[in-house]
């Protein structure tokens, strides 16, 4: 009896330990980066297959990184830029999507296409054009020029009107008998419901605006300026090139965004669903 | 009477109201000043000459263009494009979906794999660039270390391509595990139970059951890597920067050294529009498939 369980344990534990296994080949590149950001510099330049714990594990590099480099800087540009964005996607996307489903009025068709074709149009098409106009408003370094086109999205809006749509419009009815005007109902009501939504939306975003790294690059130049991407490619390409110190640049870029995706995994998937397959 | 006096049926008289219009204030005038406006705009420089700000000079009617497609290097370009997409396309579909099918079923810890498969989704193309070029290096690399060759991965015109590629395809599976995991999901236990009683192995399950009822969501994430193999900047930027010899340079980094490198606004202009044509293309040939190929309950 005892040997048929075990051999029923082994039967799932051994695809489980494989599957385990296959995930840390898939993420071995973020595992080497991390480990290999503690070796000191002449150990990686011979580094092999062999070697691959830290022989003489060292914090240098992460002190390079944070003390020269300054990363931390860079990374508070950032999530300057995090906070901004996500604030006014929030409420730019709440309020356009409440006008589309809680109001009747004249030209919500029009309106309605006008976002629609919004989202025809990708970021990475019109770029340069963009790039053009903050220059002209001479918006290039700063964290407004930065942040401008990037204040509202039709993902946003799609997201926020998939959830009030679920809302019943009875209740909207019945709240406006009760005195609480349409407006009344959103501030008191849809918006507090609509949360989970919120949370989805802004883990999406804050990914996102992590990772941005084109548009930075266009309209930014001054090292106070630059956001997290940046100073990694710069970290990368400067003379500060030690393969040590880039790693470890590398691991304070990601560690961040690893962090907020693990945890923030069930909303981030709730929002990258939502809307997109039909069926 | 009675019944007249219920509000939801009396078609009331609607004053006129303002807040709709203010709600959508802030979304449409963003929309206008930062996606509209410089749509037509680019259109508008992509007709004329500029100067190195970007400003209009003169009326050019369609030379960029004819310039542009006349290039000895476009037919290049255009190559790359289009070999990159499928490359990416391809590859990410492969790996995302086998990820996919061995995470189809639950179990007890099974998330411990799940955020494995899903979490390059978070790592932007800077760093896995600056890992992957460590990685990839030609002398003492870990990839040729492993596989015994000493290929210059990201000098060698035969190979960046594909190593980009392969960068790529690394950073992109993330996002098709999860979509394509949330298809796999939707398939009913009972359907895997009976086919299990029927004596299907694993293949067969796969591609019996598995595929036909997520046909949905692969038809959506091979169209996804598609399109943002389209926009891949960052890695070709960041690891061979359009070379060697000119083997990694896709429409985007066309656009972009057209503009910032050789301030050629201008004929960045036409870039940025032959790489919307493109998308174009996608989504009319995505819309023209759907109904075909995919079979929604």
């Amino acid at each position: 009896m005892n040997s048929m369980r075990l051999k029923k344990r082994l039967s799932t534990l051994v695809p489980y330990i494989i599957k385990v296994l296959v995930g840390v080949l898939f993420t071995s590149p973020i595992l080497i980066c991390f480990l290999y950001s503690f070796k000191p510099n002449g150990e990686l330049l011979v580094s092999t297959l062999s070697t691959f714990l830290p022989k003489a594990p060292t914090l240098e590099n992460f002190w390079y990184v944070v003390a020269k480099v300054r990363m931390q800087k860079y990374l508070t540009n950032t999530f300057i830029q995090c906070f901004s964005i996500i604030v006014c996607q929030l409420v730019f996307c709440s309020m356009a999507a409440y006008a589309i489903v809680f109001y009747r009025f004249k030209g919500k068709k029009f309106l309605w296409i006008l976002i629609l074709m919004s989202v025809m149009i990708p970021g990475d098409v019109i770029v340069i054009s963009n790039y053009i106009q903050i220059q002209r408003w001479h918006l290039t370094n700063t964290h407004i020029g930065m942040a401008l086109p990037y204040l509202v999205g039709g993902m946003g809006i799609f997201l926020m009107r998939q959830f009030y749509l679920t809302i019943p419009k009875e209740l909207a009815e019945a709240a406006e008998i009760d005195g609480c005007s349409r407006l009344g109902f959103m501030w008191r009501f849809a918006v507090p419901l609509s949360i989970p939504s919120m949370a989805s939306l802004a883990i999406y975003e804050f990914i996102a605006i992590y990772n941005r790294y084109f548009w930075p690059l266009l309209v930014v130049d001054k090292d106070r300026m630059r956001t997290i991407q940046l100073g990694m490619a710069y970290l990368e390409g400067g003379e500060n090139g030690k393969v040590a110190y880039i790693l470890a640049g590398a691991s304070f870029c990601v560690i961040p965004a690893v962090i907020v995706f693990i945890f923030g995994q069930k909303f981030l998937v709730k929002g990258m669903t939502a809307g997109a397959v039909k069926g | 009477m009675a019944k007249d006096r219920n509000p939801s049926l009396i078609p009331r008289k609607r004053k006129f109201e303002v807040a709709p219009y203010l709600l959508m204030l802030p979304a449409i005038t963003l929309f206008g000043v930062f996606t509209f406006y410089p749509f037509f705009k680019t259109i508008f420089l992509s007709l004329s000459y500029t100067n190195k700000y970007g400003e209009f000079v003169q009326w050019a009617g369609f030379d960029n263009y004819v310039r542009v497609f006349k290039s000895t290097l476009f037919p290049k370009i255009m190559g790359n494009t289009f070999r990159f997409a499928l490359m990416v396309g391809a590859g990410t579909l492969f790996f995302a979906m086998v990820f996919a099918l061995v995470s189809a079923s639950r179990e007890r810890g099974s998330r411990v794999y799940e955020v494995m498969f899903a979490i390059p989704m978070a790592v932007a193309s800077v760093p896995a660039s600056v890992i992957f070029e460590f990685m990839m290096k030609k002398d003492g690399g870990l990839l040729n270390s492993v596989l015994g060759t000493s290929i210059a991965w990201l000098q060698d015109p035969k190979w960046a391509l594909f190593a980009v590629a392969l960068v790529t395809v690394w950073l992109h599976i993330g996002s098709s595990f999860i979509f394509l995991l949330v298809g796999f999901r939707n398939v009913p236990q009972e359907l895997v139970e009976c086919a299990t009683l029927d004596g299907a192995g694993p293949v067969k399950k796969a591609l019996r059951i598995f595929i036909p009822i997520a046909s949905p969501q692969i038809f959506f994430v091979v169209f996804l890597n598609i399109n943002s193999s389209f926009k891949a900047f960052g890695q070709i930027k960041l690891l061979t920067a359009g070379g060697p010899n000119n083997a990694t340079k896709t429409i985007i980094y066309e656009m972009y050294e057209n503009a910032i490198k050789n301030s050629r606004y201008e004929t960045a202009c036409v870039d940025a529009l032959i790489l919307f044509a493109i998308l174009l293309i996608a989504n009319r040939i995505q819309n023209a498939l759907e109904g075909r190929l995919v079979f929604y309950k």
